[in-house]
């Protein structure tokens, strides 16, 4: 009898450790935009809010939002459907904000980012992330690091230090005059 | 034993540069004629710590540069050695060298031989000429000073003198006088005597406490340091006394004991005699050491040092990329961070307070409650207020630099002037000083290169040769005022006008007041020196003093009479981490204004608006004619009101010129903390940063000179689209 509780113990921690350890193994936040399916790096994900109003910040680029107080700092929202040019759709109860945080030099830059729901977190090997075919309509392909599949379903994996860049933003303020 | 000393780097190099500064002023302020010996010994004991740390640090290089000057310092000091401009020149250049080495290190660099060499080769020759004529009269203190040599050089033995008299707990925490006596036996020969008077009966006596001391004798070629070592983990457990002595001494301190001794009669008299020297030195030295740890105490009012980094890890990253900006911490006096402990004491006492209230909430506790809540805004207040005072440092930070820096453009420019410096203990926020050092200098070197006249041209204008620039500063308000005075030439209207029309700044016709005269001088490109020189000349600086003055939310004046000089005064906010500020709301947007550029708030009625050219709305406010900018159409939100009639305007200044918001309520005033955009996000032209609302929300605080000039070119492209 005891034999078989002994194998059960000794997997547990294997399967622990190669959740962890395994170098190409990445866990992904699956989230909803406008019936599809996407992932965010998990290391980037701070937190998830739900959906609050964000104070307005003058003549900024559409996609934009304003900014909110997350404790005590200033953070921009972006929504990610009109980013994407998606059509637009008002906030419900499943709308929520994700957090991101990426590194640049000294500092941690953080951004929110709107998106319709978000649903699973789920673990992905490097191997089995493809490459996203070459098109010429849709997104950007910058914006995109892969595709994989989880549960059946194509995930589009987003680049989230190369969404967070502020170019573009800043580009629009730059060259914008209210007129 | 080995322990990380690159941990304490920062520290030391932060010291040091402190040291060099109070160096540097006290070389200035060294009258070759008329000076204080404490003056000399202030910058004895500078060197003399810089010379100390860079020694335990390991760099050598500057301490043997240290040296040499310590050297030439103490020479002086005993007045052996005259003081004379070219070797204080020579002191000054060398602080510039330590500086500029001292700096390279702190970046990790390497430390090239001819950053140092060629003062160091002077230092040396400096002092060796000295000695070939004065050779006779530097007796005992050549050798004190070369007493570090000597000690390492000498073969023959010197005689040590140690009384060790340890606690009686000391072999409790695991120390062995015999091990250590072990190793001092492993220098040299020793002789050890151990006084027992102080063992009690046999009744009385602990098996583990220790009722011995010792006398012991030492002949050895060690140094000091050595010996420090052996009894460096019981320092605190004894009494403990080591001296060099002659060998005679040795003996009777020994109490008659025979020390076996290999050196011969003769060596030994001239030994004692040194050894004797080399006592006085090291006495001397010890003194010096004492004073100097006073002192630094004292100059610091106890002070500790506050790290400002946010986290370990960063400061790790610092520490290893070595790009070190060496800006990092500041220095705090104890009192300030007591009182905040203090302030941190009371609003726990609120605290619990009010937890105790909440227990039982009935209406009679209502009372109570208010109380407490009105307690705790009060402390958050105070609280608030000596956080601030934290990140306040004396202007003299800024202020310091100026001695060295009128003194050698004084001699650049041939002209004669007395630098007076007011009010340096005025505190300022170490943000707003950082920024405001290089503005100062511009306007220093501009009165002393503009302003001051030759002293030929001063005599004929029978004023003295010497002319004068006055820094002053102090509180007015909520707001610091830095005044730069000079006695010069004062600013040439005519000059200045003629000057802007021909670089097109004005036209022919303008009719200028003198305010606005004086206030050309910081259009860009503006300059009337007729020669380009490195001091000032070349247009740029006066444009960017105000630029960096008004990027800090200060404001620059300047007021000039011909032949009696001219003052410049700037005005800056003492904190840039809060700001008073004037609530309003726009749609369902609230806004702040910097209660600093709001002139007055009033209703405005719609027939005395005046459309001008068809893109600009004007009304008349005491025959100004202010623009009116509907805050609703720039930013481009949902207004409540767009008719006057029920409307607020308020009527804002900057840059030079007034304008009114149009908003559509006045709400309250308040004390709001600035944060960033930048730091997640873009900097947006007229946004200064935001600030939270009591419930939260996020609110965005105007930039005034900001909103005026994106609104002057939203015009300007609205006119060109019409065209």
């Amino acid at each position: 009898m005891s034999t078989e509780i002994v194998p059960l113990k000794m997997n547990l921690p294997m399967e622990i450790e190669h959740v962890i350890d395994s170098s190409d193994s990445r866990q992904f936040l699956s989230f909803k935009l406008n019936h599809e399916y996407y992932g965010f790096d998990i290391l980037k994900v701070c937190e998830i809010r739900g959906w609050q109003l964000p104070t307005l910040l003058p003549n900024s680029p559409d996609y934009i939002k304003g900014v909110i107080n997350i404790r005590g700092n200033i953070v921009p929202i972006m929504n990610l459907r009109e980013k994407f040019g998606f059509e637009m759709k008002a906030p419900d109860k499943s709308t929520v904000i994700i957090i991101l945080s990426v590194n640049e030099g000294k500092n941690d830059r953080t951004m929110g980012i709107v998106v319709d729901s978000v649903s699973d977190v789920f673990n992905c090997n490097q191997k089995d992330i493809r490459k996203a075919p070459a098109s010429d309509n849709g997104l950007d392909s910058a914006f995109i690091e892969g595709l994989c599949d989880y549960s059946g379903v194509t995930h589009v994996l987003i680049n989230v230090p190369e969404l967070l860049k502020l170019n573009e933003i800043s580009e629009h303020y730059r060259t914008s005059v209210n007129a | 034993m080995s322990i990380d000393l690159s941990q304490f780097h920062q520290v030391f190099f932060e010291e040091s540069f402190e040291g060099l500064d109070i160096m540097e002023q006290a070389l200035l302020g060294l009258d070759p004629e008329n000076f204080e010996s404490e003056t000399i010994n202030t910058i004895f004991r500078a060197a003399h710590s810089i010379k100390g740390g860079s020694a335990t640090f390991k760099f050598n290089q500057v301490a043997d540069f240290t040296h040499v000057m310590e050297t030439l310092l103490d020479e002086m000091r005993n007045g052996e050695r005259p003081i004379t401009v070219t070797s204080v020149d020579l002191l000054l250049k060398s602080v510039d060298v330590l500086r500029e080495v001292l700096g390279l290190l702190q970046q990790k660099a390497k430390v090239d031989e001819s950053v140092y060499k060629a003062i160091f080769d002077q230092l040396n020759s400096l002092i060796d000429n000295e000695h070939s004529v004065a050779n006779e009269t530097a007796t005992s203190t050549e050798e004190v000073t070369n007493s570090e040599n000597t000690t390492a050089t000498n073969n023959s033995s010197t005689h040590w003198f140690i009384e060790f008299k340890p606690q009686p707990q000391i072999l409790r925490t695991g120390n062995e006088p015999i091990r250590m006596f072990r190793e001092l036996e492993s220098f040299g020969e020793l002789v050890c005597v151990a006084d027992i008077s102080n063992i009690p009966t046999l009744a009385v006596l602990e098996e583990d406490s220790c009722c011995l001391s010792w006398r012991l004798g030492l002949v050895s070629n060690v140094e000091r340091s050595a010996i420090d070592e052996v009894f460096e983990w019981v320092a605190d457990e004894c009494e403990l006394e080591i001296k060099q002595v002659s060998k005679i001494e040795l003996e009777e301190l020994i109490n008659g004991t025979k020390l076996v001794d290999a050196v011969d009669v003769s060596v030994e008299q001239k030994e004692s005699q040194q050894t004797q020297a080399i006592e006085a030195a090291n006495e001397a030295n010890e003194g010096n050491q004492k004073e100097t740890s006073n002192e630094t105490n004292e100059a610091s009012g106890t002070s500790i040092q506050v790290r400002q980094s946010t986290d370990v890890k960063s400061n790790e990253q610092v520490a290893t990329t070595a790009v070190n900006t060496g800006g990092s911490s500041i220095r705090v006096g104890i009192d300030k961070v007591d009182s905040l402990i203090n302030l941190v004491g009371e609003l726990v006492i609120t605290q619990s307070m009010l937890t105790q209230v909440s227990d039982d909430l009935t209406s009679a506790n209502i009372e109570l409650i208010r109380e407490g809540l009105a307690q705790l805004q009060q402390n958050t207040r105070e609280l608030q207020e000596s956080v601030m005072q934290i990140r306040m440092l004396p202007i003299s930070f800024v202020f310091n630099r100026f001695p060295r820096m009128v003194r050698d453009l004084s001699a650049k420019l041939n002209k004669k002037v007395e630098l007076i410096i007011k009010g340096e203990n005025t505190e300022l926020d170490k943000t707003v000083m950082e920024q405001i050092g290089d503005p100062l200098v511009h306007l220093v070197r501009n009165s002393m290169d503009h302003g001051i006249e030759t002293p030929e041209e001063r005599l004929s204008k029978g004023k003295d040769q010497t002319g004068v620039v006055e820094l002053n500063a102090f509180h007015q308000g909520g707001s610091i005022v830095i005044e730069i005075i000079d006695d010069g030439a004062g600013i040439n209207k005519d000059k200045v006008k003629g000057k802007a029309i021909e670089k097109g700044i004005i036209n022919t016709g303008d009719e200028l007041s003198d305010e606005q005269i004086f206030q050309l001088i910081f259009e860009p490109g503006f300059s009337t020196a007729a020669i380009v020189s490195d001091v000032s000349g070349r247009g740029v600086g006066m444009d960017v003093v105000k630029q960096n003055i008004s990027s800090l939310g200060g404001t620059v004046e300047v007021t000039s009479k011909p032949d009696k000089g001219s003052v410049f005064t700037i005005r800056l906010p003492l904190t840039l981490a809060i700001l008073d500020g004037q609530l309003v709301r726009v749609g369902d947007q609230i806004y702040i204004i910097p209660l600093t550029a709001v002139v007055e708030s009033l209703a405005v009625n719609p027939k005395d608006i005046v459309s001008v050219a068809g893109s600009m709305e004007v009304f008349k406010l005491r025959n100004v004619d202010v623009p009116i900018l509907r805050l609703y159409e720039t930013f481009g939100i949902k207004p409540e009101n767009t008719e006057f009639d029920n409307t607020t305007i308020v009527v804002v200044e900057g840059a030079g010129f007034q304008m009114g918001f149009m908003v559509d309520e006045l709400l309250a005033q308040q004390q709001v903390v600035i944060k960033s955009l930048e730091s997640n996000f873009v900097a947006i032209e007229g946004i200064s940063g935001a600030t939270i609302l009591g419930d939260g929300r996020v609110a965005l605080i105007l930039d005034v000179s900001g909103m005026q000039r994106r609104s002057a070119r939203a015009k300007y492209k609205k006119r060109a689209k019409v065209a």
